[in-house]
């Protein structure tokens, strides 16, 4: 169980980091960003779990997962959102950076 | 710039997809099992063990779920082994006809002898292979576990097959070890090649003692379910943050417009 929970904290660590620090950079400020990070806890930890359970049998579930997730966010986003301007872009490519920078730590490690 | 920048993102995220790396937003994945997990304490073996009882195959060393049960009588190969902190051995077992895998203590099955046993035993009996002329000419040949083991297979020999070691046995059969010769290995009886009959004497093999403090792992429970658990909690609590933070706003929000 606790290495369950450490993947889960892990990857929402470092997705929360990427996707924020993504946010920021499109000048997403206040509590907004607040809201990005409530967004991430509802989308993240299902996702990784459903990926992780999932992965050996359908090798590419990752892919509908990751579109379901944009689409969430985008939704949530555009529901509960203060400033944000184009919700649907910001999750966009708020995912697809933390995705890559993932994929690159992973490389590196 | 927005756009681009996310449209960017979107390119190298369908890129890696197709390339089936392992992230996805940010996820590392490590092995789920137990063998995977330890694999650098556990040990290769290719033993046999019987069960003289029914044989309890267990979910892993720290997991005492049990898996299923092995009926009394059958012969089960181990392929891999771990001493956990008490000093007792595991065994780990792939039952092939139903797919199931799991792990049993070495001393609740009995050990069965087999032909690496043979070749560190008896390595002082042994004399070299002197290229001398046997006829194997049938093409057949019975392939013995360990000399005089009553356990064999038939495969195929040539004239020109070669040996590693030679063993003569109380009886005055010569024995010739083959290594390795067309997917097969084992011992041949050189004076009698194709020969079922021959005498048997059966080695026991050195058993595995109990530890004094051994104890079997209890049941763990069931841990995706609680996972599952936490992760509806987590989910649930932020869904309710978020409409008691956000939801007034995007009222607000729209009364204004």
């Amino acid at each position: 169980m606790a290495q369950y929970l450490s993947i889960l904290g892990i990857s929402l660590g470092l997705t929360l980091v990427l996707e924020l620090a993504y946010a920021w950079f499109c000048k997403v400020r206040g509590k907004d960003l607040l809201l990005i990070t409530l967004v991430n806890l509802i989308t993240n930890p299902v996702a990784v779990l459903i990926t992780l359970l999932f992965r050996n049998k359908v090798a590419w579930i990752e892919l509908p997962i990751e579109v379901g997730v944009v689409f969430l966010e985008f939704a949530l986003l555009k529901g509960f959102a203060k400033k944000v301007e184009r919700p649907f872009w910001l999750s966009l490519g708020m995912n697809c950076f933390s995705y890559g920078a993932g994929l690159i730590v992973s490389i590196i490690i | 710039m927005k756009k681009m920048i996310a449209l960017l993102a979107a390119f190298v995220m369908v890129i890696s997809l197709a390339g089936s790396f392992a992230a996805a937003d940010a996820i590392v994945i490590p092995p789920n099992d137990f063998l995977e997990e330890h694999q650098d304490e556990c040990e290769y073996i290719e033993v046999r063990y019987r069960a003289d009882e029914d044989l309890t195959l267990y979910k892993s060393p720290e997991d005492g779920t049990v898996v299923t049960t092995v009926a009394a009588g059958t012969t089960v190969t181990a392929q891999w082994r771990y001493t956990d902190e008490n000093g007792q051995k595991w065994a780990h077992v792939w039952l092939w006809e139903d797919e199931t895998t799991g792990w049993f203590p070495t001393y609740n099955a009995v050990r069965l002898y087999n032909g690496v046993d043979f070749l560190a035993d008896y390595k002082d009996s042994f004399t070299a292979y002197a290229n001398e002329a046997y006829d194997f000419s049938s093409g057949t040949a019975l392939y013995y576990t360990y000399p005089n083991s009553g356990e064999y297979y038939e495969g195929p020999v040539s004239n020109d097959i070669s040996f590693t070691e030679i063993y003569t046995d109380e009886w005055g059969n010569n024995w010739g070890y083959v290594g390795y010769y067309m997917l097969n290995e084992g011992w041949l009886c050189l004076n009698d090649p194709e020969n079922a009959e021959l005498p048997v004497k059966t080695i026991e093999a050195e058993q595995d003692i109990r530890p004094e403090n051994a104890a079997l792992p209890d049941a763990q429970p069931n841990t995706l379910l609680f996972v599952c658990c936490i992760v509806g909690a987590v989910v649930l609590a932020s869904a309710v943050l978020m409409l008691i933070f956000f939801r007034k706003k995007s009222n607000q929000q729209r009364a204004s417009k």
